[in-house]
């Protein structure tokens, strides 16, 4: 497996030496440090604002830092031809790819690691100042960032798949994006579908699209724990297990399909 | 064992849906181990389109390929296997070194292999060492150097190159001349494909000639370049000018040249031209094979091939 690590190590330092991945980093770094400000204007509930707020932070920048990285992972390599003196090593494209999907899911893990960090001492803090109504439970922001990060690596495999076969760099992003509004929205649809009573107006076709949406999507709002933390509510282990089976499933569904796409590609 | 092997490969491309664009037609070639084997073919020929079917990095519509026996779809075809693409391009964001390390990795190379290999070859090509110096700073012609760095790095048997000698400048074209001769003297195998007829005259034991994705020669050098004459060009003096007048009235191309004639005599007429003249008392100055140079034989296949398109 020499072959995959040696992919996943220039994946690794390709993103820590580019300077829109940096800029979105630093991005998320200034934004932490604006934490204490913000949950001062907050008349109460101060360390909650500012544990809300700072996970919100961190979501925004890791949704920023999978879609510019996935989107570019593989159509950047395509695009400059740098592929062509990879894959014409010995090396398998679905090794490749697992490489490539590797030294993402690492560059993200460490990013969020630095980010979920800062935040923890941000919100410490706040805390130690203006002492929340109930203690903070840490273990729970532990589990909140395991979730949010199989969260990330469900549309890090969506991006891959999508640049398995598009031949632009743009369109993977956009797809991605898109993945991931809908992933945020069809557990919700599918709700008001199943238990609104105005549901029932609503043409049999387009309640069948969207729940077929449902299916076929990743449901993300499944992963996005950050109010257990926020307002220390009791965690449910049974069911943060189900969503990380969930999540490994789904993105190694993705993934198999991506190196299915990739492998009979042409690539001239 | 051949190194490089295709039979019957084929390749079309379908553009906007519909449209079939044939690249590649019916290519039966074998390189044999321990030869330089220069691939030409004008621009749009099907060069670049073999070489991406033995690299696997498009499928054949038809046929197959093989390196040192293995099918070029399996990843271990290519362990033996170095590959300059035609204008390298390479992660920017890396140093040569670090891009040799990763090669080296994926070739199974130990960390001591790699760094002794590196340092060798990094000397060699003079190329930076610096660590700070990543290759999106370096010139045209120190990319391709870093390509030939990567393709050699693992001491591979065969070496494919695809117009290795662009883009660089007179000591560098020497330099990677030299280089198929020292690794072709060390039993290694070198398919080159490129356009520019000199450098195939330099280090080519056989050629192939592709145009219109067909290959239409496949020989020796020597087949080209020696035994491909037809005619000589015969220089008198002394001549009478109302024998050059009989010559041009004969059919033969003759030119006055200062108090010289020359004539050009086919294979068949030489003899009896030869003495019919010198018992008139002209001087015979010399007589010279017109050889065909590659060009002529090359600018030949792109003449007839242009043609037989405008037939059909």
């Amino acid at each position: 497996m020499s072959e995959v690590g040696a992919i996943v190590r220039v994946t690794f330092l390709g993103g820590i030496r580019d300077r829109t991945v940096f800029g979105i980093f630093i991005l998320g770094l200034l934004l932490m440090l604006t934490v204490p400000i913000f949950s001062y204007f907050s008349m109460r509930q101060t360390t909650e604002v500012a544990a809300g707020y700072s996970l919100a932070v961190i979501s925004v920048i890791g949704l920023l830092l999978t879609v510019f990285m996935g989107g570019n992972l593989i159509s950047r390599d395509i695009d400059r031809k740098a592929i062509h003196t990879v894959v014409t090593l010995p090396i398998s494209r679905t090794r490749y790819l697992l490489g490539k999907f590797i030294g993402l899911a690492l560059l993200l893990l460490i990013s969020l690691l630095i980010l979920y960090l800062l935040a923890a001492v941000a919100v410490y803090f706040t805390s130690y100042q203006y002492p929340p109504s109930r203690p903070l439970q840490w273990e729970t922001y532990l589990l909140v960032m395991i979730s949010e990060y199989m969260m990330l690596l469900v549309i890090s495999a969506m991006s891959v798949l999508f640049t398995s076969f598009a031949t632009s760099t743009f369109l993977p992003m956009a797809l991605t994006l898109a993945v991931y509004c809908i992933g945020q929205s069809t557990a919700l649809v599918k709700d008001y579908l199943d238990k609104a009573p105005e549901a029932k107006q609503i043409s049999s076709l387009v309640s069948f699209f969207a729940k077929g949406s449902y299916y076929i999507f990743p449901n993300l709002s499944a992963f996005d724990m950050k109010n257990a933390f926020v307002y220390s509510l009791p965690m449910d282990l049974q069911y943060l297990l189900t969503v990380l089976l969930y999540g490994l499933f789904y993105l190694s569904v993705v993934i198999f399909m991506a190196t299915y796409f990739f492998s009979r590609r042409d690539l001239t | 064992m051949t190194a490089i092997q295709t039979s019957g490969l084929g390749k079309v491309y379908t553009k906007r849906l519909t449209r079939k664009v044939v690249a590649l037609k019916d290519l039966n070639l074998e390189v044999e181990r321990g030869e330089i084997f220069g691939f030409l073919g004008p621009n749009g020929a099907g060069k670049s389109t073999t070489i991406k079917l033995l690299m696997n990095l498009i499928r054949p519509t038809t046929g197959d390929a093989k390196i040192l026996g293995i099918p070029v779809t399996e990843a271990s075809s290519r362990k033996k296997l170095g590959y300059l693409p035609e204008e390298p391009n390479y992660y920017g964001y890396v140093t040569a070194k670090e891009l040799l390390e990763m090669v080296g990795r994926i070739h199974g190379l130990s960390g001591p292999e790699i760094e002794k290999q590196s340092t060798e070859i990094l000397s060699f090509l003079d190329l930076p060492f610096e660590k700070r110096r990543t290759i999106a700073g370096f010139s045209k012609g120190m990319v391709q150097r870093v390509g030939l760095a990567q393709a050699i790095f693992h001491d591979p048997e065969v070496v494919v190159l695809d117009e290795p000698m662009s883009g660089l400048d007179p000591p560098g074209r020497k330099l990677v001349a030299d280089l198929m001769l020292r690794m072709r003297d060390q039993g290694k195998t070198i398919f080159f494909s490129t356009h520019i007829l000199h450098d195939v005259e330099v280090v080519c034991d056989r050629i192939g000639i592709i145009t219109g994705g067909q290959l239409r020669f496949c020989g020796t050098l020597a087949e080209v370049i020696s035994e491909t004459f037809s005619s000589y060009e015969v220089v008198l003096r002394k001549v009478q000018p109302e024998q050059v007048r009989n010559l041009k009235a004969k059919g033969f191309a003759a030119k006055t040249f200062e108090d010289n004639v020359k004539v050009d005599v086919s294979k068949e007429d030489l003899p009896s031209f030869v003495d019919a003249f010198v018992q008139h008392g002209t001087e015979l100055v010399a007589i010279e094979p017109k050889r065909f140079t590659l060009e002529d034989f090359f600018m030949g296949f792109i003449d007839s091939a242009e043609a037989s398109s405008r037939r059909t």
